[in-house]
């Protein structure tokens, strides 16, 4: 089928975003709208003194300005994460109110918001809020914030320590340690980034006869509205309606619920006017969520042969100065449930200490978790290699969790299903030429540059929350409409879904109407995020068709006066066995409308149960190759290459496109991209200039493969796609980094390999650099 | 807040001279848009100089070439005859910002921005370029290195606006070059840079020279003790590494976020060596 | 304040308006003219999400003020289709899924237009460059240059048929 699952359909939502049409929160304006504006703290800690409003509330335009004191009935922004220490111990989550109650604790926290006639007015007027605090001091650093003469952020728990989190079995990891023939080990930053989806956040509130209305960008409406009415206004569910239209790209952030969106709600009920707020670039990077930030320390324990016997990794987490949604799940649960990664590892033991600082909360950034266990796992691998003097395709090889022995039960509990971990890696090593590299390292030392290549293998869990739900309405004309709960913000759902129904119901493409963001439609959905929508989403779409075909079945077999097991369905007609009469998919709908035959229509809903601590395992190789001038510490990419095993590719042409994305993303953080705090707590990377994101210049070709081995345990066979290229790709980059230097006597780098960090490295120079 | 744009420069220079409050000059505004923005200039009066006739032209004569203030990075980079002549100017302009900030980037409007790290201004101060001002006291000509007097600072006076800058003619047997470093390739700050004007005698001997650094002080250097050290030579091994010292020990840079003190000065040696050599074969020199 | 009246061409047509002496084209072509096809994407110039042609040349609306585009020209993405006849270039965007969450892609398409009117025979590198303005977050960019040179072709082939018909 031209249109079916596998075939590299173009996008359906593309028209209206090439021409500019496209309705990003941005673009929506309500009559009679108000403008919102934070006043954010520009201390990163403090007692607050006082917070005067009354220059703010006298100024041009100004409706109203509140502070926590006018938001008491507001509930504060929830975590999620559920977690417990091995004593029993619950993670300690303090509450994380919309705007600073007591005290601030990082530098553009919310402390008022101001809401005036127009967006200038708003703005200038949130700049005359007087905020006095008595300082205190900033802890920025994870090292810091661990001590135990640490100032304490949250003062009632006495420690910054939310959790210490533990898995696996120390004293065996011990038994193995004392046992090995080698030991390796690595002292590993994974650092902090700012996701910046392009599209800044922002939010019109709506309320009106008793219902809330919220456009937002999101990854997922139903999710935004159940924090909005539960945790924070305490209404019932109907009363908020949340609408995401067009979404500017998401990464993690836009799982969140963040403060000002549910301001605008609140303003909006106060003053009987839609409130609009659009957030600018300098204050996203204050106040959108941040990623990773991670201390890693990691010790692999091996025979004479280069297997692993055991491997203990003990991590400091940075979770800012408050819990996100999801914020100690991720460095967690999250990256923990492929702890030790691809290997096979008789002890492990996993130790995180999840550790408030003063800073931006860290929630889910593209991979949340797998990403820095992915990182840990392939340095020490390399590092093995480099003190074994193995190759280092040859010990993942000699390490590697055979196929034969899937399902494969790591020290998480979880059971990874399926995968071809060396075939994979080969299939990425033979594309690299990873044989002829040492022709190609020659040429680039006749030129004075130092090259090298670099291997990274990732494995993710995928799937996210276990339960999913879609809803296939035909319609009388015989077109269908499908409500899905995922949400799509780029991936393209609204094709690589079509394709799926187009796959079920053998209708054409473009007979199928998408319908997703939208919570008057939409009753329920975990949203997207951590690889889940095409799993997820695209197997209750395709339950939901076939429940459709089901229930239609037996209409026909009224209309054709004959019993359901005589019909049979195919391309949009339902046919009597013998073929002798049939009847078409419009008019079984049709008929399924009226009275005699209940007329609730042809449609169904299926909510997918995947079962509770089941995942689906993506997993790859990507081999980056590099060349670095040792004079001005400039690395070139030369060459990229990336092959995926993301079970059955839908849709090739999406499904490249995540890996590029996500490569691009994970190149970023390897090279390029650092949230800056100075020691006193103040964010030096406020702009794109300060953040370095990737350009398309300093970008390579991707060269994109799939090795396509059946997720087990669903239907469709899929695994998902988002987040590999995350995953692979620093480890890849660093490896490479790191092999071109080997001739300098460099063993240890850490992100982002910035050109002076490089040049530090070739020139024998100390690579601490200045602090701030 | 008022927009005013005038016809001539005498009248620019009236409207700025006579402004109340904050006057601004707007050129390219790529890089007064974002202070506006970010509230570190909140101007009562905007002149954009982009009406004026001689901002709008470059002129070819005798004596050089006479580049509008209002010319952009985009127009320079197409301008056959000045690529010819000024390969490095042209080359240092066309490096400020993205294809979207060359559309609107000026020489004139980096040199008054007066930052350290101008890329146009080093290749500039290298070609001996002049600043022609215009102000209620009439017209004056100076050394574009005599514009910027530290970080956001000029020289000019309340009223005073550039209103083109001159390259001098080039000289038979001579060349020029720019390098910067940056941690991206486009769109970003130079974190140091060189720019080298070099003429030659018929035997390949450098006979003159002029060296400058950016981003390594508080304003760009002309380093005259770098241009010494290649006077007389064909650019051999010891007198790159001599101008690479001189350029080193002429740095004074700060320590930041983009780039330590022992970076920017190490790799200022490195780029005026590529540079100089760069130059040295415009300039019809074999190596 | 002290409004400036403003005549201009958008996308061939004429548009007069009244803007604030500080307000950026971007905020005029989104909230006075009701084109929201530019994006502010960091209100610096850091990003080329709001990137429109303005007399052939290529700027980010966010570093122009309304007021200086009195008698220019300025083109949008919402004029890049002829019609209901989409561009080469949002053809090539569209075979190619050269967007994902498609909040860069004006910027882009309108920074590709402007290579194309210059260099219609751009190379890779070129494309990369040329293009380096704006920042994309999801696509990686592979696929916006793969685009963009397929659009490139298309529009030599055309151009190629035109000239030749005109020899006849």
């Amino acid at each position: 089928m031209k249109f079916g699952v596998g075939q590299p359909v173009p996008r359906l939502e593309d028209p209206r975003l090439i021409t500019g049409s496209g309705r990003f929160t941005d673009d929506v304006n309500l009559p009679d709208q108000l403008y919102m504006a934070i006043a954010r703290s520009p201390y990163p800690h403090g007692s607050i003194a006082s917070i005067d409003t009354d220059a703010a509330e006298a100024a041009a335009g100004v409706v109203a300005v509140y502070t926590a004191a006018d938001i008491e009935s507001l509930g504060g922004m929830p975590c999620r994460a559920v977690l417990k220490d091995r004593q029993g111990n619950p993670c300690f989550i303090p509450k994380r109110p919309l705007l600073a109650e007591g005290r601030v604790r990082f530098v553009g926290e919310p402390v008022a918001a101001v809401v005036a006639r127009t967006r200038t007015e708003a703005r200038d007027a949130a700049e005359l809020v007087l905020l006095e605090v008595e300082d205190l001091p900033a802890v920025v650093d994870l090292n810091a914030a661990a001590a135990a003469e640490a100032t304490v952020l949250h003062e009632a728990h006495g420690s910054n320590l939310a959790i210490h989190y533990e898995n696996g079995d120390e004293a065996a990891w011990e038994a193995a340690a004392a046992a090995a023939a080698h030991r390796v080990q690595v002292s590993l930053v994974n650092n902090r980034v700012a996701p910046s989806p392009l599209e800044p956040r922002a939010a019109v509130g709506h309320y009106a006869n008793g219902t809330f209305t919220l456009y937002n960008p999101s990854q997922g409406a139903f999710a935004q509205q159940g924090v909005l009415a539960r945790a924070i206004f305490d209404e019932p569910l109907e009363s908020i309606r949340v609408i995401s239209g067009e979404t500017g790209g998401g990464f993690g952030i836009r799982g969140e619920v963040h403060p000002e969106a549910a301001l605008t709600l609140f303003a909006s009920r106060a003053l009987g006017a839609p409130v609009k707020w659009h957030g600018d670039r300098s204050e996203m990077f204050l106040s959108d969520s941040h990623g990773r930030d991670n201390l890693t320390r990691a010790d692999l324990a091996l025979d004479e042969s280069g297997r692993a016997l055991g491997v203990r990794i003990e991590t400091l987490a940075n979770l800012g100065a408050y819990c996100s949604a999801v914020g100690p799940f991720v460095p967690t649960m999250a990256g923990g449930r492929v702890v030790g990664t691809v290997y096979r590892l008789p002890a492990l033991y996993h130790s995180v200490r999840c550790l408030y600082t003063n800073t931006m909360p860290v929630a889910a950034y593209r991979g949340a978790g797998r990403p820095e266990a992915c990182y840990v796992m392939e340095r020490l691998m390399d590092e093995a290699a480099r003190q074994l003097g193995i190759g280092r395709d040859e010990i993942r090889r000699r390490n590697f969790i055979p196929s034969s022995a899937m399902p494969f039960v790591n020290h998480s509990g979880v059971s990874i299903s399926s995968g071809e971990f060396e075939a994979t890696m080969d299939l990425a090593l033979e594309r690299a030429d990873w044989a002829g590299f040492e022709r190609r390292r020659r040429r680039s030392e006749g030129l004075g540059r130092l090259r090298g290549i670099g291997l990274g293998y990732y494995v993710e869990s995928s799937g996210g929350g276990p339960e999913e739900e879609a809803r296939v309405r035909i319609h009388p004309d015989g077109s269908a409409e499908v409500i899905v709960g995922t949400y799509s913000h780029g991936q393209g759902h609204e094709t690589a879904f079509a394709q799926i129904l187009s796959d079920t119901f053998g209708i054409e493409f473009d007979k199928i109407r998408f319908i997703q963001g939208d919570t008057a439609f939409v009753k329920f959905g975990g949203g997207t995020g951590g690889s889940r929508s095409s799993q997820m989403g695209g197997i209750a779409v395709k339950r939901a068709g076939e429940g459709v075909i089901e229930q239609g079945r037996a209409v026909a077999a009224e209309l054709l006066q004959s019993e359901p097991g005589r019909v049979t369905y195919e391309a949009a007609v339902y046919r009597l066995d013998d073929a002798s009469a049939q009847v078409s998919l419009a008019d079984v709908a049709r008929a399924a409308e009226t009275a005699q035959f209940g007329g609730e229509g042809l449609a169904e809903t299926h909510r997918y149960d995947r079962g509770a601590g089941t995942y689906t395992f993506p997993n790859g190789a990507h081999v980056a190759e590099v060349e670095i001038d040792p004079d001005t510490g400039v690395l070139h990419i030369c060459r990229y290459t990336a092959v995926d095993d993301c079970g059955r590719v839908i849709n090739p042409l999406l499904a490249a496109g995540q890996v590029h994305g996500g490569v691009v993303q994970g190149l970023g953080q390897a090279l390029l991209e650092n949230v800056v705090y100075d020691t006193d707590g103040q964010l030096l990377t406020g702009s794109f200039l300060d953040y370095a994101m990737p350009f398309a210049d300093a970008m390579p070709d991707v060269d994109v493969s799939f090795n396509e081995v059946l997720d087990p345990n669903n239907e469709l066979g899929v695994k998902g796609i988002g987040e590999g290229g995350a995953c692979g790709a620093p480890p890849a980059l660093v490896n490479a980094a790191l092999h071109a230097l080997a001739s300098r006597g460099v063993t240890a780098i850490d992100m982002p390999l910035t050109p002076e960090k490089l040049w530090r490295a070739a020139n024998g120079l100390s690579l601490q650099e200045r602090a701030g | 807040m008022r927009y005013e744009a005038p016809s001539s420069s005498k009248e620019a220079a009236k409207l700025l001279a006579s402004a109340k409050g904050k006057a601004v000059v707007l050129a390219g505004g790529t890089d007064l848009l974002v202070r506006m923005k970010s509230g570190a200039v909140e101007p009562d009066l905007i002149v954009d100089i982009k009406r004026i006739g001689a901002t709008q032209e470059i002129k070819k004569s005798g004596n050089g070439f006479k580049i509008g203030a209002g010319v952009s990075g985009a127009r320079l980079g197409k301008h056959r005859a000045l690529k010819k002549a000024w390969p490095g100017v042209v080359e240092a302009t066309n490096l400020i910002g993205s294809d979207q900030i060359q559309g609107r980037c000026t020489m004139a409007g980096n040199l008054c921005n007066a930052s350290p790290a101008a890329d146009s201004v080093p290749a500039m101060v290298a070609a001996n370029a002049k600043a022609n001002v215009v102000g209620p006291g009439g017209r004056r000509t100076v050394a574009v290195e005599k514009i910027p007097t530290g970080p956001g600072k000029t020289s000019l006076k309340k009223g005073e606006i550039i209103e083109s800058i001159t390259l001098p003619a080039k000289a038979p047997r001579s060349g020029d070059a720019y390098l910067r470093f940056i941690p991206r390739t486009e769109m970003d700050i130079a974190v140091v840079s060189a720019g080298v004007n070099l003429t030659l005698d018929s035997k390949g001997v450098v006979k003159k020279a002029r060296v400058a650094l950016g981003a390594v002080a508080p304003t760009v250097l002309l380093v005259e003790d770098a241009a010494k050290a290649i006077v007389g030579t064909k650019l051999d091994d010891d007198a790159l590494a001599a101008l690479a010292a001189a350029c080193e020990a002429a740095c004074r840079p700060i320590d930041d976020m983009r780039g330590t003190i022992e970076f920017r000065t190490e790799v200022a040696g490195v780029l005026a060596r590529r540079a100089a050599l760069t130059a040295y074969e415009r300039a019809g020199g074999k190596k | 304040m002290n409004g400036v009246q403003v005549s201009t061409t958008v996308n061939g047509d004429v548009e007069e308006f009244v803007c604030h002496p500080g307000e950026t084209l971007l905020e005029v072509l989104r909230n006075r003219l009701g084109l929201t096809g530019a994006k502010e994407g960091c209100g610096t110039g850091d990003c080329g999400a709001c990137s429109v042609i303005v007399d052939g040349q290529l700027v980010c609306s966010c570093l122009v003020l309304g007021a200086e585009v009195e008698g220019r020209k300025v083109a949008t993405v919402e004029g890049l289709a002829d019609g209901n006849r989409l561009h080469p270039l949002q053809d090539k965007f569209l075979e190619h899924a050269a967007l994902q969450c498609g909040i860069c892609t004006p910027g882009f398409l309108v920074a590709a237009k402007a290579l194309l009117d210059d260099n219609p025979d751009p190379t890779e590198e070129e494309i990369r460059y040329a293009l380096a303005g704006n920042l994309c977050r999801c696509t990686g960019y592979d696929k916006i240059v793969r685009a963009v040179d397929a659009a490139a072709a298309e529009l030599r082939k055309s151009s190629k048929k035109k000239a030749s018909g005109r020899k006849k």
